[in-house]
């Protein structure tokens, strides 16, 4: 089975003082259909810039993305949009919309310029609301949601347009530990049903909790298998902390 | 029936009521009968030049009342644009400057006597200034990406073209009725509208209309910012290309047929989204029915007052006070 | 710093007091005072120390030609009162600055108020050469104008005055204007007076088309005649009476606008003008 979405030999730079300044080189990475894949690194690592350039928005300073056999930049917007979903760590409306609203963005890539919704829009929209548990708040403006409502909503928009490519910066950051753990379960139903899922975390837990694999984005850019990457040794070095097993507590969702 | 069909149609209801209305009341002696017989008449292309009837309901009235419908259509339309380009309920034609851009250019345009190269002169640089003015506020936004900036940016470049066209009124010093001719279209005017001038402002603001409904899914999709839109195959870029487009071809259209007309832009589509939500696929039809309709109200009301009220003081008079009505009300509602 | 200076000047060079037969320096900011000033005769005339910069526009004034062109043209406080005046005539559109100005300084003013017929042209007459000692000299004026005016109304005079409009971008001269007074010597009845409007009013295209007046008067600088067909090919206005019987009148603004002597050419014209498309004799 060929890769829906790969990385080759990609690397990603900053401008910054006489050099530039490298935040990911030489990363090869393959995302296959039911791949549970972490991104982690301390804040500022370039988790996002990693993130954003898998989803077409940056052009790798050396090397680069492949949608399916064809180069990311390759595809027309709208096709690529079909297949590869983003969710940013942070994006408000500016006006005060209802919820339902949010999440039909996502049918966006479906959509002919007049932005009518079909059958099939509808669908999608009422799914993926049902799908993020946020069938309640669809007629809710946009202001009176926690944050917690919103992060769903967000899902819910990014789930609604159906591609199965899915990459989510920090999708927890925002939430309890109750609300996290239900938008990752989400996730995992979605790998299995063969979606491809990219998530960023600095959250060591989660990584270990809900990827198979895990790509190490700091000093040097490594990719691995969780149980390879995730060892005090590697994470120590990777947070630039003394690193050790040991005991804690465990959640999991009722 | 959905809520924005609902409101499609008692909008449309209204323009036509409204239309009637104002094509029934005016000066001098004319029952219903003789304004739709010479409405008839006019139609089937018998109606006379010479005849009083004919000339008061058909030539007078009647492209009058299509030009407010059409420059309603058009402000409105054109500030629902310009709020989502800039995602900014504060965003508007008149607010920003566009408005006074166009008006500068367009002045300049008949100080310099190139108005009399013929009727499309005026619209296109209107709609140039419209353009320009349009541009530069993007670059600034684009580089600093802050409302304040933005808003700001655009008293500014509103009060450099108030500034300028005085400059050039004053410069025309000594030619009087050039002078009375350029403060009349800044005070926003329909009087004496005739089919020539509908005929003038229908191409740009019919095409402007056409492609502001067109950009409803891209303005959609710029909802929650650029980079979601590009993620989602929108570039924002040639959004933003298309709406300034759009904006420059009904602002510019109108300011040239209508004058400057303050507050409607942003008024109107404020009170659409805020009932109806801020789906663009019904906000910029919706937005250009309401606008037609509040324009026709405000222009009939000026036509039978009894005292002669230029049309854009009243849409100020109005729209300012609405305007900081809804905002208190809104602000009230927000959670804490 | 330049006003003080000029404060300092007027200070230090006290106006001459004024003679028996009235004041020494004289300076007229109102195109009506530029006239009357030259035709209260050769004892005002050398007086006048300054008239106003409007007094040399053809558009607007009658007394083109008249005053040496090395005389002052002053505008504003300042170059006013470096003309050393002790008699300002100033107009009802000066700044009350300006006024207070002079009055400061020890200059006495003459403000020219309210012309709202030919009674206001003979008062100002009068105001005017009684302000410059010239009592004799004026009423001699209103009586050659009273003559004139007398002459043009028998002329004129015919049974069934047609109606008349005058209609400058919207705004129309009603009752109480010089424009009412002269379209009535001239066998004319102004629709805007007749329908309730005093002074100078504006008013819809629309209500225009519906008085259908026989006759509408507009203004005009340059090409009088093509302005006249322009207006009249105007859609609306065409189904007017004047639109459809020649009833246009262009008239040069210094007659239509003349509060003076201006004022009978304007008469003088509108009566010929209607003896012209209503071929009634006089």
């Amino acid at each position: 089975m060929s890769p829906m979405l790969e990385a080759r030999g990609c690397g990603l730079s900053v401008p910054g003082g006489a050099a530039p300044r490298w935040l990911v080189r030489g990363l090869d990475l393959e995302i296959r259909a039911g791949d549970r894949i972490a991104v982690l690194g301390p804040s500022g690592a370039g988790k996002t810039t990693l993130l954003r350039a898998l989803t077409g928005l940056v052009t790798p300073t050396e090397g680069g993305v492949w949608l399916a056999d064809r180069p990311i930049a390759r595809w027309e917007p709208r096709a690529r949009a079909r297949q590869i979903a983003w969710l940013p760590q942070r994006a408000e409306p500016w006006s005060d919309v209802p919820a339902h609203e949010i999440v039909a963005l996502g049918r966006t890539p479906h959509l002919g310029a007049l932005a009518r919704l079909g059958e099939a829009d509808r669908l999608a929209t009422n799914a993926a609301l049902v799908q993020v548990g946020a069938e309640t708040l669809a007629h809710r403006p946009w202001s009176s949601l926690s944050g917690g409502e919103r992060q769903r909503v967000m899902l819910a928009r990014m789930l609604a347009s159906d591609a199965r490519i899915l990459l989510l910066d920090e999708p927890t950051a925002a939430l309890d530990v109750g609300h996290a753990m239900r938008v990752m379960r989400c996730c995992d139903a979605l790998a299995a049903d063969g979606s491809a899922i990219v998530f960023a975390t600095h959250d060591l837990d989660l990584a270990q909790r809900w990827a198979d694999r895990v790509v190490c984005v700091g000093a040097r850019t490594v990719v691995g298998t969780a149980a390879e990457l995730l060892v005090p040794e590697i994470m120590g070095e990777l947070f630039d902390v003394r690193a050790q097993w040991g005991r804690r507590m465990v959640f999991d969702a009722p | 029936m959905s809520r924005a069909r609902r409101w499609a149609i008692g909008g449309g209801l209204a323009v036509a009521a409204l239309a009637i209305t104002a094509m029934l009341v005016g000066p001098g002696d004319i029952d219903a009968t003789q304004v739709l017989s010479a409405i008839g008449r006019g139609l089937v292309g018998s109606s006379r030049a010479d005849d009083l009837i004919d000339a008061q309901v058909w030539l007078l009235r009647a492209p009058r009342v299509l030009v407010v419908a059409l420059v309603g259509a058009a402000l409105a339309g054109g500030g629902a644009v310009t709020q989502g380009l800039f995602r900014n309920p504060l965003a508007d034609p008149s607010v920003l400057g566009i408005s006074l851009g166009a008006a500068f250019v367009a002045v300049v345009g008949i100080f310099l006597g190139l108005d009399r190269a013929g009727v499309w002169v005026t619209p296109l640089l209107a709609a140039l200034g419209a353009g320009a003015t349009l541009g530069v506020l993007l670059g600034l936004a684009t580089r600093s990406g802050d409302a304040t900036t933005l808003l700001l940016a655009g008293v500014a470049l509103g009060a450099t073209f108030g500034a300028a066209t005085t400059c050039v009124l004053a410069l025309a010093g000594d030619r009087h009725e050039l002078g009375i001719k350029v403060l009349r279209w800044l005070m926003g005017s329909f009087e004496g509208r005739s089919w020539g001038h509908l005929a003038v402002a229908t191409a740009p603001i019919g095409a402007g209309l056409a492609l502001a409904v067109a950009l409803a899914r891209d303005l959609d999709a710029l909802a929650l910012g650029d980079d979601v839109a590009a993620s989602l195959g929108v570039s924002p870029r040639a959004v933003q290309r298309r709406a300034v487009t759009a904006v420059a071809l009904l602002v510019g259209g109108a300011t040239a047929v209508a004058g400057v007309l303050g507050f409607l832009g942003l008024v109107v589509p404020h009170v659409v989204r805020w009932r109806l939500g801020s789906g663009h696929r019904s906000l910029l039809p919706l937005s250009a029915i309401v606008g037609a309709s509040t324009l026709l109200a405000v222009d009939t009301l000026t036509r039978i007052a009894p005292v002669a009220l230029p049309p854009g003081i009243v849409t100020s008079l109005i729209g300012a006070p609405a305007f900081l009505w809804i905002l208190l009300r809104q602000r009230s509602r927000r959670p804490t | 710093m330049a006003c003080a200076v000029v404060l300092g000047l007027a200070v230090a060079c006290r106006p001459p007091e004024p003679t028996a037969t009235g004041s020494a320096r004289i300076v007229s900011q109102v195109v009506f005072a530029d006239e009357e000033l030259w035709h209260l005769g050769p004892d005002v005339r050398p007086r006048v120390v300054g008239v106003s910069p409007m007094a040399d526009d053809p558009r607007y004034s009658d007394a083109v030609g008249l005053w040496p062109a090395e005389l002052p043209r002053p505008t504003g406080a300042e170059a006013i009162a470096a003309q050393n005046p002790d008699l300002v005539v100033i107009a009802e559109f000066t700044a009350d600055e300006t006024r207070a100005l002079l009055e400061q300084m020890g200059v006495r003013t003459l403000r020219l108020e309210g012309w709202d017929g030919f009674a206001d042209v003979r008062r100002h007459i009068r105001e005017l050469a009684g302000a410059v000692g010239a009592e004799a000299a004026g009423t001699a004026r209103i009586a050659a104008f009273d003559a004139e005016l007398d002459a043009l109304r028998q002329r004129f005079a015919t049974a069934g005055a047609p109606g008349i409009v005058s209609w400058e971008d919207g705004s129309v001269a009603g009752g109480k204007t010089i424009f009412a007074d002269a379209a009535e010597a001239a066998g004319f009845v102004d629709v805007a007076a007749a329908h309730g409007i005093a002074g100078h009013r504006t008013i819809g295209l629309e209500s225009l088309v519906a008085w259908d007046p026989e006759y509408i008067v507009i203004s005009c600088t340059d090409d009088c005649t093509a302005r006249e067909q322009e207006f009249a090919a105007q859609p609306g206005i065409a189904a007017t009476r004047a639109g459809r019987r020649g009833g246009v009148i262009a008239m040069p603004t210094h007659h239509l606008y003349s509060v003076g002597f201006g004022a009978l050419e304007m008469v003088r014209q509108l009566g010929e003008r209607r003896r012209g498309t209503d071929g009634s004799a006089p």
